[in-house]
């Protein structure tokens, strides 16, 4: 701790902190135009100097100058306000001053400073800076006439971001922030440096000649897209989202966002929305009334019901609901049918989080304070790009160390001490290879081992096979990269596994958990800050979504539906029997639908026939069935072979709450009225329960919240009354005793056999990764224009070397084919994607990668075969 | 080329560190600073694109575009410019059609101002392919570019 004196005020600060920051803790402020708590200090504006007692009354500035014991600081004199103007003086010279049209203007630091130290006339005099405004690039556009040079655009997008598209180039009066050779962006388009931007240098394109800064309302809510759970701010003009800002009070993104939270929200106001509730009336889908709509919903589910019993009858729903709505979805099929048949995600995508993984969260600020990372099955930086930051944070700021296992070259790779290029699907066998070498060469945590951990005697004795050797036949890499990375991971202190969950992934997601928990626990990282496992659920309520019970064998809590007197528990608040049977998951729901056995199906914001592998059969199934329901936005394809199609309300909508990936519970506040005749989905599920003559209770998504709190235990604090924006971390996440601590709860190891993926047919050669790039969430991120015009199409990622081979050049069209369907699609070529595997994402209606895929296969096998003219 | 940037890139040890000498490798074997090879050398060391830019303009001695057989330097610093240098400029953009910065479109001769080349006392002073010519006067400064010219033709 260090103390000094700044404007006659005692400030007690921690070591390192600079002037600055002493003086912001004191609640004394000091203009800024290049500093930013994100990022390392810069000292190039210099509107931010102090007089220093000690440094004999020089002026210094304050965001660059640590604070040192004793200090004497002044943050206002007469010298200090001329330098200030000076330096505003300067900065004016050739500004443009084009206040009146500037997007930022409102909010343009150089327009409050010029106000605020009453610059009204200029000593020095020059031309105006006429630089050509760069239109070109998407979503960001660059007018340095009125740049300030603070870096701040550089640091942010180096820093943070990881990109570093930016840099000053040219010098002394020239000096402009460029890209390399002034071409247009082609970056994450992630928008951090327009938001940076002191000035209207980087503006955002989609704000652009919207609204004036003053006339934005801001409604504060959570990103839709991913499980990072981005605080967000909607501005909103005349009824519209005119832009999304990220939260400053954000606990999980600090103010940062990705593409999809910045430039996705378009989706909400799209002309496609379905905005009154459909009914098929001879074979087509018709306008209808609400009351048509739920008495026809009603019918359907009822007549299964009544001829087949209530197991014909299954539930699917987004990881999207609220947690408010997810939990009366399940509590509609469990309590008013009566059937355990619910589930999301395609059934396998959660499983890494609802059955494998028995360590608590971490949380993501954490991940600044860790010294490892392992990186597996995990694309964060597009997954999850907000998580990415904290990670490029951690590696290339505070010098954590960076293993990286994934067949592609992806964006991590480049910063890491230890890249793994494994074959696709052999996690598994890697991570045990990592604990069978930590084990026996004796690198665990033998302290935490004992006093936390059962079962080592076990794991040790199915980890045998796992030498470096076998580890090296099985996934490619070599014996001394695997006992290198396995060092490297146990010298460290505090260290997390990062593994992302999402539909495209294999499901091996519980096994791949326990394996990661095993790691985990051996080397004694679980119970202290920053040291674990994130498993990253792929959208935004994909954790909440467990946790209300979506899911066939856990009720709200997430508690065991097994479990006699939790079930009871259940009965008695919601006075209905509760069958102890799972249900059945989203593949044996199809599987069902298929023989017959499953006749009626709810669809709430879930997607099959665009999201899930094997279309064809999910397509096949659906056809078959008696009733199907589904409750949309949009008229996706499994909408479309519907027999009632409820429109439902988007998150910007409707007030309820997520619960993201490190365990903390948001806030959505509504922004906008439901477009059209749309409800909420809480609602519809509360009027179809009437509309079955059963009462679910209130949709008001506080009293819910209350009822779900006094369910699950785990739930018990979150209440509307408290949530603030910095949102409820539950209890468990927050929770971490140390080692050894008395009463501290003991992790089970659990050995994990490996089950060898089938290898590459001569047939079908190459391997398919499905995934998610960067810039689209799900598939409702195809619905937002902005998104789509940098990424419009799903391409095939191949090596150049595999192109050569098959004379495919960039952009060629190529047929790609398993055994489970085909499709045609654009081939690009890339040098990050591993030999012998090639990569699609899975978002897009056509080409849909998922065609391709089967829920009964590990790795999906393809051929892919160039389109010649006369082919096409 | 491709693998003489790697032999370059190879004789750093692959050191990002030594960004600038590298640079300065690959324009004494290019005349210039070629894009499609800046871009490359940013892949071999690892870094951004944006970077290898950076360096690249803000250093006076890199040309991105490329330069021309001879280049000629007119010192514009202090004790030059009041021994009348800029008289000596204008004669040569003349001369030479030629603005300062610039590469004439027959690639013979590129123009450039320098500030200062330690070299006051016999000022105003040009350089021509790096060598110095002192005590510059008009009619010495088209002497000289005439000769150039006329080796140019032999
Ligand atoms: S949009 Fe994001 S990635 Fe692109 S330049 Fe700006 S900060 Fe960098
Ligand atoms: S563009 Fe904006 S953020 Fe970047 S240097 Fe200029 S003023 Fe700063
Ligand atoms: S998609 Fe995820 S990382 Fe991106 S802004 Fe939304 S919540 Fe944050
Ligand atoms: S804020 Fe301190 S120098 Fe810019
Ligand atoms: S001013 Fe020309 S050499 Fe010094």
């Amino acid at each position: 701790m260090i103390r000094l004196t700044i404007d006659n005020k005692e400030v007690v600060t921690e070591d390192g902190a600079t002037i600055l920051e002493a003086a912001a803790r004191a609640g004394i402020r000091i203009p800024t135009l290049c500093y930013h708590e994100k990022l390392q200090p810069f000292g190039a504006c210099r509107i931010c100097v102090v007089e220093v007692e000690q440094m004999k009354g020089r002026l210094t500035p304050s965001c660059s100058t640590p604070a040192t014991e004793g200090m004497v600081v002044r943050t206002s004199s007469e010298q200090i306000i001329k330098a200030r103007k000076t330096v505003l003086e300067l900065l004016l010279i050739q500004h443009p001053l084009d206040c009146p049209w500037c997007d930022k203007g409102g909010e343009c630091q150089l327009q409050n400073l010029t106000y605020e130290y009453g610059v009204s006339r200029n000593r020095f005099k020059d031309k105006k800076s006429d630089h050509p405004v760069d239109y070109l690039s998407p979503l960001v556009e660059r007018n340095t006439n009125r740049c300030v040079l603070c870096g701040m655009c550089v640091r942010v997008c180096d820093e943070v971001v990881g990109a570093s598209e930016w840099s000053m180039v040219n010098r002394g009066i020239s000096t402009k922030i460029a890209t390399d050779f002034d071409r247009p962006l082609n970056c994450e388009f992630c928008g951090e440096c327009e938001n940076i931007c002191p000035v209207g240098a980087l503006t955002n394109r989609m704000f652009k000649f919207k609204a004036r800064a003053w006339e934005v309302e801001n409604v504060s809510t959570v990103c839709s897209f991913c499980s990072t759970g981005c605080a967000i701010k909607l501005s909103l003009k005349d009824g519209r989202i005119v832009r999304a800002l990220g939260e400053e009070e954000g606990a999980a993104n600090q103010g940062s966002l990705c593409i999809k939270g910045r430039f996705g929200y378009e989706y909400v106001m799209s002309g496609e929305r379905i905005s009154r509730p459909l009914v098929r009336k001879n074979g087509t889908l018709t306008p209808a009334t609400w009351e048509e709509a739920l008495q026809a919903v009603a019918e359907g589910l009822k007549a299964v019901k009544e001829q087949a019993g209530p197991g014909a009858v299954a539930g699917l729903c987004s990881a999207r609901l609220t947690n408010e709505e997810a939990y009366l979805f399940q509590k509609l099929l469990r309590a008013v049918i009566g059937t355990n048949n619910v589930d999301n995600s395609g059934g396998y995508a959660h499983r890494g989080y609802s059955s494998g993984l028995s360590l608590p969260p971490l949380e993501f600020k954490d991940l600044q304070s860790c010294d490892r990372f392992l990186v597996i099955r995990s694309n964060v930086s597009e997954t999850h790009p907000v998580v990415g930051y904290r990670v490029n944070v951690a590696v290339k700021q505070k010098g954590a160390q960076l293993i990286v296992a994934d067949p592609r070259r992806i964006k991590l790779a480049r910063f890491a001490q230890t890249y793994l290029a494994h074959k696709p699907g052999t996690e598994i066998a890697l991570l045990n290879g990592l604990a069978h070498t930590i084990l026996t060469e004796g690198l665990e945590n033998r302290e935490f081992v004992a006093a936390r951990t059962e079962g080592i005697e076990e794991l040790k004795k199915s980890l045998v096979q796992f030498t470096p050797s076998f580890v090296e036949q099985a996934t490619g890499i070599a014996g001394k990269d695997l006992v290198e990375a396995a060092r490297r991971f146990a010298s460290g202190t505090r260290a997390a596994i990062i593994i992302s969950a999402g539909m495209g992934f294999p499901g091996d997601d519980a096994a791949l958990a326990r394996c990661a928990a095993n790691l985990a626990l051996i080397t004694g990282n679980a119970g202290k800050p920053g040291a674990g496992v994130l498993f990253l659920g792929e959208k935004s309520n994909s954790h909440g979504s467990v946790d209300m019970g979506a899911v066939p064998d856990l009720l709200p809590g997430p508690q065991e539906l097994a479990k006699d007197p939790v079930r009871q528990a259940f009965a008695k608040a919601w006075g209905a029997a509760i069958a102890a049977e799972p249900g059945l998951t989203c593949e044996q729901i199809i599987a069902g639908a298929e023989q017959g056995s499953i006749k009626a199906l709810y669809c709430a914001g879930e997607n099959p026939l665009q999201a899930y592998p094997d279309t064809k059969k999910t397509k096949t199934a659906f056809g078959k069935l008696q009733f199907l329901v589904v409750q949309e936005l949009f008229l996706t394809p499994t909408a479309q072979m519907a027999h009632v199609v409820l429109p439902a309300a988007s998150f910007a909508e409707k007030d309820g709450t997520y619960t993201n990936a490190e365990g903390r519970v948001q806030r959505l506040h509504q922004a906008l009225p439901p477009c059209g005749e749309t409800k909420t989905d809480a609602e519809i599920f509360c009027r179809v329960a009437k509309a079955l003559g059963k009462d679910l209770g209130s949709w008001n998504p506080a009293a819910v919240m209350a009822e779900i709190a006094s369910l699950a235990p785990r739930y018990h604090a979150v209440s509307y009354a408290t949530l603030t924006v910095k949102g409820h971390l539950l209890s468990d996440a927050a929770d971490r005793e140390a080692p050894g601590a008395e009463g501290a709860a003991r992790f089970s190891l659990l050995p994990v056999d490996v089950i060898a993926p089938e290898a590459p047919s001569a047939e079908f050669p190459f391997t398919l990764l499905i995934g998610s790039t960067l810039f689209h969430c799900g598939t409702l991120s195809t619905r937002s224009s902005a998104i789509c015009s940098v990424y419009p199409q799903a391409r095939l990622e191949i090596n150049p070397g595999d192109a050569r081979a098959l004379d495919i050049r960039d952009n060629d069209t190529v047929q790609v084919s398993s055994a489970t369907g085909a499709l045609t699609i654009t081939a690009k070529i890339i040098a990050r994607q591993s030999p012998g595997a090639v990569f699609i994402p899975y978002h897009f209606l056509s080409p849909a990668a998922q065609e391709l895929a089967s829920a009964a296969q590990l790795q999906t096998r393809v051929k892919i075969e160039k389109r010649t003219e006369t082919s096409l | 080329m491709q693998e003489e940037i790697k032999a370059i890139v190879e004789s750093y040890g692959r050191d990002k560190a030594f960004l600038v000498p590298i640079l300065q490798d690959i324009q004494s074997r290019c005349n210039y600073l070629p894009r499609d090879i800046l871009l490359e050398l940013a892949e071999e060391l690892a870094i951004p694109h944006s970077l290898v830019f950076s360096v690249a303009t803000f250093y006076k001695a890199f040309s991105l575009t490329p330069r021309g057989k001879h280049i000629i330097n007119v010192c514009l610093g202090t004790a030059c410019h009041v021994r009348g240098a800029p008289l000596i400029l204008d004669t040569l953009e003349r001369n030479l059609k030629l603005k300062a910065g610039t590469t004439g479109a027959d690639g013979n001769f590129t123009l450039e101002t320098v500030n200062c080349v330690g070299a006051c006392a016999v000022g105003p002073i040009m350089l021509v392919d790096e060598e110095y010519h002192g005590q510059m006067t008009v009619s010495k400064a088209e002497k000289v570019i005439g000769s150039l010219k006329k080796g140019d033709h032999s």
